[in-house]
């Protein structure tokens, strides 16, 4: 397919009258049958590169996404837009939805699945007398033990795609370092992937960190900052408790509309939060890194973190939801010396400790003398006291050295090798998840340039900024100024509201 | 509105039931006890109108209550009014009227659902925009609201413009906090619906008495969409189909009718002069025909999962094959109804895809 007819294919499909950096090229090796790693930054429409050639391939395209919101955010804006042979499928979904799916497959374009979906025999079954066209990796960092949101599911995928008779594979990811990058090659062994690295560099962002004692000071800042600036905000916590506390004070102090996001919320009460903030019916959003995922607003202007993440990535990601319209935005950290407490506990719980881990072996080894087998996942979660991601990685590495075949134990757990090598793995994945947590909080700590340092692991150098760069380089957050909301919070009667929402303009 | 709900409900049942009592009996929990406290109380308004209430913030309500001195709770957790309670609950009594609990609690959560996406579905139409996300996620639902698009294509305006008509009139005859809270839930053309959360914060009250002011108005549209169809024609239109009972015959009808009411298998066995298993094929029939049947008096949704697994993974519908693969630890009633009810489901899922 010739250039002119792949931007008109894009627009018909999409609207858009020109690709973004980057798209193009992948979708043309995509379509030529080459293997592709694409490393794209947030926010330059990752997705575009697969949702374009699953319309143009005969076949169907599969999509892996590891987060289930993600994936039915997707889904849904796709169909919002138009796209409608495409649907997900998740071990969350209702049995008869999912059934209806799978008998009607061969009616999309383009399936999302979630990595688990393709250890169930049935789906791959299902799916390999299917023409497949082309196999999508989204998040494909999650396949490296060296990359932040490692996931043992995804080590199979290479396996997924022999049974699928070696579709074209696209491998995509937001944030890998060169370490990782090869990582993804040699899992997915496709040693002769085309590699399109993109600089990940943010250059309409100007970077901040304030100090504070207290987190009361951090919101005494906050709201000081919000008096002066009404644009689209996002502030990121790590806890769903200080997001709602948050939220009630910025509202009492402030005369921008203001909500919390978090997972512990409805269902219909996140999907109307979302779209109120789509939809500029919210200025600010008080959140956790639940929130944002399919989330494509263009204007937003300030990304605040209340609480930092535990790595570097996701801060990249996180302040890459800001100014995606190519103008310019900021990012502030506002940090205090204990907040390096949350992400650590973040860490203890996706990792078992030492203690918990011998206890968990012995408790297998129990299984195996009586020659019983394994209960179901959440049983075993309930009974060893384990969260899922902890059973995941013990699981996974039990399988790889067939000490555990499907349910049943066929070999001691504690074996000296087996159990000296499950420790020293685990005691890697601690250094490698503190190493990380470090990096971030050398980062809050650095002297030099902030821009320079904070893509110093992915990449050689940055380019020129098209704002101030950074608080070391003489930006100065107090000098900013944002209006772009004007806010009007009168008190409609309900008759006008009525009136509104069924497009009857004036009323009496 | 939620303290006005409990005070009634606390002063039919004057001082002979738990606290618990209610909490079920709002959460709609179809047990023989609770459904037959329902009638001897006369507390059918009241009947499931509220299920995902929280117990955390059901106790925290009576504990207000109290404290502000409407009622008092007994050594045996018995609540009773107290003499300002008595006050109270005679000023406030107004507020619940149209709520019809019993008869409606499960009709009017599909009734809102259509309702609510079809208003998003019409007016984004009619206002060019194809692009919307739907509230509503249910594949049947939008079904359905797709299945009307198509059928009132030619005059959406005029339809939609009827649903605004009707629903205008109706709002009036309302309190106005309730029609306030209930428009600033609703999502139309360029508006996004708030939040309980937010619904809350906008009249001043708690997420409760948010909810159920919504679940009030709601109750009160689908009844009169139910008995005047003719004035209410579009709206009768959202309530269309939704009935306790569909295609059963008139038999099944009946003993349905005493399951609904809580009554035991027993008893309707005692009732009705039928065999067991008569009774049995009755109670199989609702559950494959009516949409919003309950098998819980007599399999739980998670003994239902268990069974329609094991189903699945044999790959049969025969019962025997899934008793013993079960270890017999159900009966040969409970897979039929399991399986009855899953056919039902798929049958809506499919005839609507
Ligand atoms: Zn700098």
């Amino acid at each position: 397919m010739d250039n002119q007819r792949l931007v008109q294919q894009l627009y018909q499909t999409f609207g858009y009258e020109h690709f973004r950096q980057g798209q193009q090229e992948i979708i043309e090796d995509v379509l030529a049958g080459r293997d592709v790693l694409g490393v794209l930054p947030t926010g330059t429409g990752k997705s575009i590169c697969y949702q374009l050639p699953a319309k143009i391939l005969p076949g169907l395209t599969i999509v892996v996404s590891p987060l289930i919101s993600l994936m039915v955010d997707q889904v849904k804006q796709l169909k919002a837009s138009g796209y409608k042979a495409v649907a997900a499928l998740n071990s969350f979904m209702d049995r008869k939805d999912r059934t209806r799916i799978m008998e009607n497959i061969a009616s999309y374009d383009l399936i999302y699945v979630s990595p688990e979906m393709l250890q169930n025999e049935w789906v791959t079954h299902y799916l390999s007398n299917l023409a497949v066209d082309l196999f999508v990796v989204d998040e494909a960092h999650c396949i490296s033990q060296w990359g932040h949101e490692f996931r043992t599911d995804y080590l199979k995928l290479h396996e997924v795609i022999r049974e699928l008779g070696n579709p074209v594979v696209l491998a995509l990811s937001a944030t890998a370092t060169p370490e990782v990058q090869e990582d993804i090659v040699g899992k997915l062994k496709c040693e002769t992937m085309v590699r399109h690295i993109h600089p990940m560099d943010k250059q309409n962002i100007s970077l901040a960190v304030e100090h504070f004692a207290s987190p009361e000071q951090k919101v005494d800042r906050m709201i000081n900052l919000l008096k002066k600036n009404q644009a689209p905000t996002m502030i990121y916590f790590s806890s769903r408790q200080w997001a709602e506390r948050v939220s009630n004070e910025l509202q009492h102090a402030l005369e921008q509309r203001v909500a919390f996001y978090h997972g512990g919320m409805e269902q219909t009460d996140r999907m109307l939060v979302q779209q109120q903030f789509m939809n500029d019916q919210l200025d600010i959003i008080c959140c956790t890194s639940a929130f944002g995922m399919g989330v494509d607003k263009k204007n937003i202007r300030f990304v605040l973190h209340f609480h930092i993440p535990s790595q570097l990535e996701s801060f990249i990601q996180e302040i890459g939801r800001a100014g995606r319209d190519g103008e310019p935005c900021v990012s502030l950290v506002l940090y205090s010396p204990k907040d390096h407490y949350l992400p650590q506990m973040l860490i203890q719980s996706e990792l078992p400790d030492q203690d918990q881990f011998l206890s968990v072996l012995s408790g297998l080894e129990r299984y195996r003398k009586t020659g019983k087998s394994l209960p179901e996942d959440p049983e075993v979660l309930d009974l060893f006291e384990l969260s899922e991601s902890q059973w995941n990685f013990i699981q996974y590495q039990l399988d790889q050295m067939d000490v555990l075949k499907g349910k049943q134990l066929i070999r001691s757990p504690l074996a000296e090798d087996v159990r000296g090598f499950l420790e020293k793995l685990l005691m890697e994945r601690w250094t490698y998840k503190h190493h990380k947590l470090n990096e971030m909080i050398g980062w809050i700590h650095c002297n030099g340039c902030r821009r320079v340092a904070l893509y110093e692991p992915f990449q050689k150098g940055v380019r020129e900024p098209d704002v101030l760069c950074c608080d070391a380089c003489g930006f100065k957050i107090d000098q900013v100024k944002f209006n772009e909301t004007s806010i009007k919070r009168k008190r409609d009667s309900w008759e006008k509201r009525l009136a509104d929402l069924f497009g009857k303009g004036e009323t009496s | 509105m939620f303290q006005a709900v409990l005070l009634t409900c606390i002063k039919r049942l004057s001082g002979e039931r738990t606290a618990s009592g209610i909490f079920h009996m709002l959460t709609g929990k179809r047990s023989s006890q609770t459904m037959q406290d329902v009638k001897g109380y006369r507390l059918e308004p009241f009947f499931g109108i509220y299920k995902s209430l929280s117990r955390k913030r059901f106790d925290e309500t009576l504990q207000r209550l109290t404290q502000s001195g409407h009622i008092n709770i007994s050594d045996e957790g018995f609540p009773l009014l107290t003499l300002s309670g008595e006050d109270k609950e005679k000023q406030l009594r107004k507020s619940w009227i149209h709520f019809s609990g019993l008869k409606n609690h499960q009709l009017v959560m599909t009734f809102e659902k259509r309702l609510f996406l079809l208003i998003q579905t019409f007016t984004n139409m009619k206002a060019s925009h194809r692009n919307f996300i739907p509230i509503v996620d249910e594949p049947i639902i939008q079904n359905w609201v797709r299945g009307i698009y198509k059928t009132y294509q030619k005059n959406a305006e005029g339809f939609i413009d009827s649903i605004y008509e009707e629903m205008k009139s109706l709002l009036n005859e309302l309190p106005p906090e309730d029609a306030h809270i209930f428009v600033h839930r609703l999502t139309g053309s360029g508006i996004i619906g708030l939040t309980m959360e937010q619904l809350a914060k906008e009249a001043g009250e708690t997420k409760e008495d948010a909810y159920l002011r919504t679940q009030h108005v709601l109750h009160f549209l689908f009844t009169n969409a139910k008995r005047e169809p003719k004035t209410y024609a579009a709206l009768a239109v959202c309530a269309a189909g939704l009935d306790s009972s569909g295609m059963i015959t008139d038999s099944a009808k009946r003993t349905f009718r005493y399951i609904e009411q809580g009554l035991s298998l027993k008893e309707v066995m005692e009732k009705r002069r039928l065999k067991e298993s008569t009774i049995q094929d009755h109670i199989v029939e609702a559950a494959l025909v009516l949409p919003h049947f309950s098998t819980e008096p007599f399999l739980t949704e998670a003994e239902k999962r268990v069974i329609i697994q094991k189903a699945e993974v044999l790959n049969t519908q025969r019962l025997k094959h899934i008793k013993e693969s079960l270890q017999g630890k159900y009966s040969y009633f409970q897979i039929r109804l399991a399986l009855a009810q899953y056919q039902h489901d798929k049958k809506e899922g499919m005839t609507h895809g």
